[in-house]
């Protein structure tokens, strides 16, 4: 018993001795470690050596045991200059997941030491993945986190929505270059109607924009692939959000409005996977804070600041208003609607007069739904990866860009490059809600730049001509040869 | 009952028989002379017809609408001119003709109402002369000073008034003919094709990357036209407006914009 009292004097002493050597001055410290106590199986002591070091082994590979007090004291000098970290960063993991939990409501599973603790121990940051305050579940749905080796962290909510976030070194979420002839390709002549009426030597000025979506459908398939990589990880998750950069932080809360999961993120891209792991889009922070929430009432996710990729569908701008994105769109080209090599028949429709002041909803939205494409509100950009069979669009300030072909809808307006450009991927239907008795349909071709058309044969925007039927000096549209043969 | 003699029946029969042909006789020679009146120049010449003064009229009416016809197929091609502006594409594969830009990179070139009139009139004065050479026939001369035409372009129409006082000689005979006398009225859609050709020029000024389709579209539709933007050169759009309710064949109205092509540029 007295051997016993002498110690516990002594480690007070030594204690004390200690906060003092750290600068300790009231309740503040200069370092952050909890419980030094524990601290020994931190920092460990070379016998060989007979130093401090934080290797687990000696230079025969012996293995390195936890320093004791006196050994600290004995060469404290070291130990506050270069393992003192070491310290801190194992007493966190001893304490973690215990501290997360009481701070952040979560339960925590894993090894949370790659996280770093704010100087005021109110945020904890681990690979930019930031909890705080704001954070903080209360109630009986909060997420269980798991930290895994690989560096990324797993939310699993209690009433669905998911999210995966990770490390890594890959990027996504881009916006595809829209640039003029040359861009990409290098020359490649326009094609052109000369007076002569003669071929068109094909000319593309949107070959290069198609290559620079090829480039950037490539970089998808890369930040792809990254996810996959990890997804394998975490099967079994319903709905997940993966962090593909190592720039920037994404900040995570659940159960959101919707039941899901809210992403607050800068700098940095998160990856929305389905229930198949399937990648459904990425969400790339603009200038400022974007915001991700998902939903688990809908396959919907609303979104703001951000641009998105949805993976062989389209790629969105989204402006600061928040925008309703749902994604029912189909992958891919719909096999009814091909590449054309000469130009496309064009089908009257009845038609009805410009809508003046009619009521529309001008709530913000984009609808991915199998091949159509539904857009409204404002300041949205919808460059697309795929052909779609409708586009339908009411607002202000709406882009949808094929390659290097954007028609802009304003109000009843639609605005159509006065330039002929190359158009990679159709679009049967283009309807603005605001007039609907006008509809377009966008050509693309195999060898020919495109065709706009609208459905009552009245206008054309192309590089589908043939000579004139009586004046072969002359060129006409290709659609309006049958006006001479009739005549 | 008085009984009418073998001799006076045959009088009556006879005298019958003469009116029939001397009716016949007039039928014949009035369809003759009205067919005639409706053989154009190159009938009378190829069938070696002597025409009358009434037909060397005609041909001058005829020569009147003719070049018309042929000045606005030509104004059409050139964008509503005759003569060249200071910017235009040379169709050196046409006879020397051009297409006009209306647009061209900041510059405006396209051509006011009057100035299409203009250049019509100045197309109908030059050309005119080569088409009444051709009313050449045997025992005709004519005698004409320079013309000078005014036209009009009207909604649905133009009107062609020539001022072009001709002395026709016939022998010993001289006859005056006041072309004036005569104006010309076509059916044309000319006034709708420069009121949407000036929309889309005009429009230059309001955003020179995009235009309004479907206000285009509208306008176009609502004038009963056609029109079709065809890629010419890179920097280059041959825009066209046809009209297919007033003439045979369809008309075509054409010009060229020509825009600033910044490599790299992002449209949006």
């Amino acid at each position: 018993m007295k051997y016993k009292i002498i110690f516990l004097i002594s480690m007070l002493l030594f204690a004390l001795a200690l906060i003092i050597a750290q600068g300790c001055t009231g309740d503040s410290c200069t370092n952050t470690f909890q419980n030094f106590g524990g601290f020994g199986q931190g920092v460990l002591f070379d016998n060989q050596r007979n130093q401090l070091t934080n290797q687990p082994t000696n230079q025969e590979g012996q293995p390195n045991s936890p320093a004791t007090p006196d050994q600290i004291l004995q060469d404290f000098d070291a130990f506050t200059n270069q393992f003192q970290d070491s310290a801190n960063k194992f007493q966190q993991k001893e304490v973690d997941s215990q501290r997360m939990q009481q701070q952040f409501g979560t339960q925590v599973e894993g090894d949370p030491s790659k996280g770093q603790w704010s100087a005021d121990g109110q945020q904890f940051n681990y690979n930019g993945v930031e909890f705080d305050e704001q954070s903080k579940c209360q109630g009986g749905s909060c997420p269980q986190t798991q930290f895994n080796p690989d560096g990324s962290v797993d939310f699993q909510g209690q009433e669905g929505g998911n999210m995966n976030l990770k490390s890594d070194t890959g990027q996504t979420a881009f916006k595809p270059e829209t640039g003029g002839a040359g861009s990409y390709g290098g020359d490649g002549g326009t094609g052109s109607a000369p007076a002569g009426g003669g071929t068109t030597a094909s000319a593309n000025p949107g070959q290069a924009a198609a290559q620079g979506a090829n480039q950037q459908m490539q970089e998808v398939s890369q930040a792809m692939g990254i996810v996959q990589q990890f997804l394998g990880l975490f099967q079994g998750f319903a709905d997940k959000l993966a962090k593909t950069s190592d720039e920037g932080t994404a900040k995570i809360t659940t159960p959101n409005q919707y039941g899901g999961l809210s992403a607050s993120i800068d700098d940095t891209t998160l990856a929305y996977m389905n229930s198949q792991n399937q990648v459904e889009l990425f969400a790339k922070a603009q200038a400022k804070t974007g915001e991700v929430n998902t939903k688990t009432t809908a396959k919907e996710i609303t979104a703001k600041n951000v641009d998105l990729t949805v993976p062989e569908q389209a790629h969105l701008t989204i402006p600061e208003q928040e925008t309703t994105i749902r994604l029912n769109g189909i992958k891919g080209n719909d096999p009814n609607f091909r590449e054309a090599t000469n130009t496309a028949a064009i089908n009257s429709i009845t038609g009805q007069a410009i809508i003046n002041g009619e009521e529309v909803d001008l709530s913000q939205y984009i609808q991915f739904q199998n091949h159509d494409l539904a857009i409204g509100g404002k300041e949205l950009t919808v460059y697309t990866l795929k052909t779609f069979n409708n586009v339908d669009a009411a607002g202000q300030d709406i882009n949808v860009i094929s390659g290097d072909v954007a028609i802009k809808f304003q109000g009843q307006k639609i605005l159509y490059p006065r330039l002929v450009k190359n158009a990679p991927y159709g679009i049967k239907k283009i309807t603005n809600q605001l007039d609907k008795e006008n509809q377009y349909q966008l050509q693309h071709f195999t060898n020919k730049d495109s065709l706009l058309t609208d459905y009552q044969g009245i206008a054309s925007v192309g590089d589908i001509f043939s000579t004139h039927p009586k004046i072969p000096g002359l060129v006409i549209a290709k659609i309006r040869n049958d006006m001479w043969k009739t005549n | 009952m008085q009984r009418v003699s073998q001799k006076s029946q045959v009088t009556i029969f006879i005298v019958l028989a003469v009116c029939l042909l001397a009716g016949a006789g007039l039928f014949l020679f009035f369809l003759d002379k009205e067919k005639n009146e409706n053989l154009d120049r190159e009938e009378f010449s190829a069938r070696g017809i002597q025409p009358s003064i009434t037909n060397i009229q005609t041909f001058i009416s005829d020569c009147l609408k003719e070049t018309t016809l042929s000045g606005l197929e030509l104004v059409g091609i050139q964008g509503g001119y005759y003569q060249k502006p200071e910017r235009y594409y040379d169709l050196s594969n046409l006879n020397g003709a051009f297409i006009p830009y209306y647009y061209d990179q900041g510059f405006y070139q396209n051509p006011s109402k009057q100035t299409v009139e203009t250049q019509l009139s100045l197309y109908i004065d030059d050309a005119l002369p080569f088409c009444l050479k051709k009313i050449d026939f045997k025992n005709f001369e004519l005698t004409y000073p320079v013309s000078k035409t005014k036209t009009i372009i009207e909604e649905g129409k133009i009107t062609i008034t020539t001022t072009l006082p001709l002395t026709i000689k016939n022998e010993d005979k001289t006859t005056d003919f006041k072309l004036q006398d005569h104006p010309l009225t076509l059916e044309s859609e000319l006034n709708d094709i420069l009121t949407v050709a000036d929309y889309i020029t005009q429009s230059h000024t309001e955003d020179d990357t995009y235009i309004c389709i479907n206000c285009l579209t509208q306008l176009t539709k609502e004038k009963n036209l056609y029109v079709d933007f065809i890629a010419f050169a890179p920097d280059t759009t041959l825009v066209m407006l046809i009209e297919n309710s007033t003439q045979p064949d369809p008309y075509i109205f054409q010009f060229l914009n020509r825009y600033k092509v910044e490599e790299d540029k992002n449209e949006i």
